[in-house]
């Protein structure tokens, strides 16, 4: 049908993302390799591809069909599938069958393929578990019909189970990858969330440190202190890390560099909470903190910061 | 493109407008010096707000109006570094110690003023 944009226009666009989604997932060539080992998956099997391909061509989009209607037409089935979505799974499952080679094009074609499933479809794993059992079962009747040779019929079932299996690793890498993927995202957020800057007066902000700092985290941290430096005109900011437990060489030249940096854009910068296990550290390091103002507690760096700003709390006068 | 420096209050404020060249760099250190050396000048903010790159021989320039400045008893302030580039700085080692900075031109003439009435 011309003019309904195809799987493979969309495919060509995500071929470049697949690479790096490859490596966010660490999906690499051994793993690959170690899984078809596993499988028994080898030449031989591949070998074999462009026969059962020929074979199986002209009943495809029967099969795919008997797939789709299953999944699909079952009014208490969990598995609806819009009609504009039957068109994506004919392309999905035809590139399945229809391949003569398991190599990275193979691999990073059906990665690319599962992944606008996911977006489109968004099935969930018992979906791909039923979708690819109809796929397999609905192949092996059609081969059994073709062939009158028992034997050979076996060795190409075989085949299909180990390649179908396969399939399904890849699908199932990627829907989980999607799931990380979330809960990723939220981590992040939830990170950002807890390196809040709060304005306690004109010109004093604090920013309370919680949890693990590790290199990213410092790194988001800076980016929001001098940005806070900027926004809300700070001129003393006390970073308090009563709640870092440890930090490392790199962390802490980071945030070294963080104050020098606020410096730069005239503000000073105090750090607070420093514990014993951090100060060792620190010292262990041989990190230069004569730049550095520390102070043991917040309470003592906020009175500090008041002092740097010119301000002073006195007890309010008592009511007559 | 010459930096223009204006005459506020007692102070030289040198307002950058666009990416300084070497020589352009040269040129403004020349200009305060005299500037500073013919009347008597309460302070210099140098405005910096509008680069993106401080590279290590603008910081080095910088560094040595600042010197100069002080010499004539008058207090040199650079406003107006921006979050990305004081970074970049840092990472470089590029840290102007012993030169004053402030956040922009009112925080600047807030700290020249504060420097002359102890």
């Amino acid at each position: 049908m011309a003019g309904i944009p195809t799987q493979e226009d969309a495919m060509y666009d995500q071929l470049s993302d697949v690479a790096a989604m490859r490596e966010e997932m660490g999906l690499s060539k051994r793993e690959i390799e170690q899984r078809k080992s596993w499988l028994g998956l080898d030449d031989t099997d591949e070998a074999k591809l462009g026969r059962i391909g020929r074979i199986v061509e002209p009943h495809l989009e029967a099969i795919i069909d008997s797939i789709v209607d299953a999944l699909a037409e079952e009014n208490d089935s969990p598995f609806r599938i819009q009609h504009r979505d039957r068109q994506l799974l004919r392309d999905y499952f035809r590139a399945l069958g229809s391949t003569d080679g398991l190599g990275d094009d193979f691999v990073d074609a059906r990665l690319a393929m599962v992944d606008a499933l996911q977006e489109r479809v968004a099935p969930d794993v018992s979906w791909y578990l039923a979708a690819y059992l109809h796929y397999l079962l609905a192949l092996g009747r059609r081969l059994r019909e073709e062939s009158a040779d028992p034997e050979a019929t076996q060795a190409v079932h075989r085949t299909l189970a180990k390649l179908t299996f396969f399939d399904l690793g890849l699908a199932i890498d990627v829907y989980a990858f999607g799931r990380g993927r979330t809960i990723r995202a939220q981590q992040r957020e939830l990170e950002e969330l807890s390196t809040p800057v709060l304005q306690l007066r004109d010109g004093l902000l604090i920013i309370p440190i919680i949890g693990m700092l590790d290199a990213r985290r410092a790194q988001q941290l800076t980016e929001q202190l001098l940005q806070a430096i900027r926004r809300r005109r700070g001129k003393v900011v006390v970073l308090d890390v009563t709640g870092v437990a440890a930090v490392d060489s790199r962390v802490a030249n980071h945030l070294i560099q963080t104050v020098d940096a606020a410096r730069l854009m005239g503000a000073t910068a105090i750090v607070t909470g420093v514990s014993p296990e951090v100060a060792q550290t620190l010292v262990g390091l041989g990190v230069d903190l004569a730049n550095v103002t520390t102070v043991a507690d917040l309470q003592g760096g906020i009175d500090e910061a008041d002092r740097l700003l010119g301000l002073k709390v006195v007890p309010a006068e008592p009511t007559p | 493109m010459k930096v223009p420096i204006l005459r506020q209050d007692g102070c030289l404020i040198a307002a950058v407008q666009d990416a300084l060249s070497d020589a352009e760099l040269r040129d403004l250190q020349q200009r305060l010096a005299e500037q500073v050396g013919d009347t008597v000048v309460r302070g210099v903010v140098i405005d910096v707000t509008v680069l993106d790159v401080i590279d290590s021989f603008a910081t080095r320039t910088l560094s040595t109006i600042a010197s100069t400045v002080k010499l004539r008893g008058a207090e040199a302030v650079i406003v107006g570094i921006q979050p990305d580039v004081a970074f970049a700085m840092v990472q470089l080692g590029l840290a102007l110690d012993g030169v004053s900075t402030a956040l922009d031109l009112d925080e600047g003439l807030a700290l020249v003023r504060e420097a002359g009435s102890p």
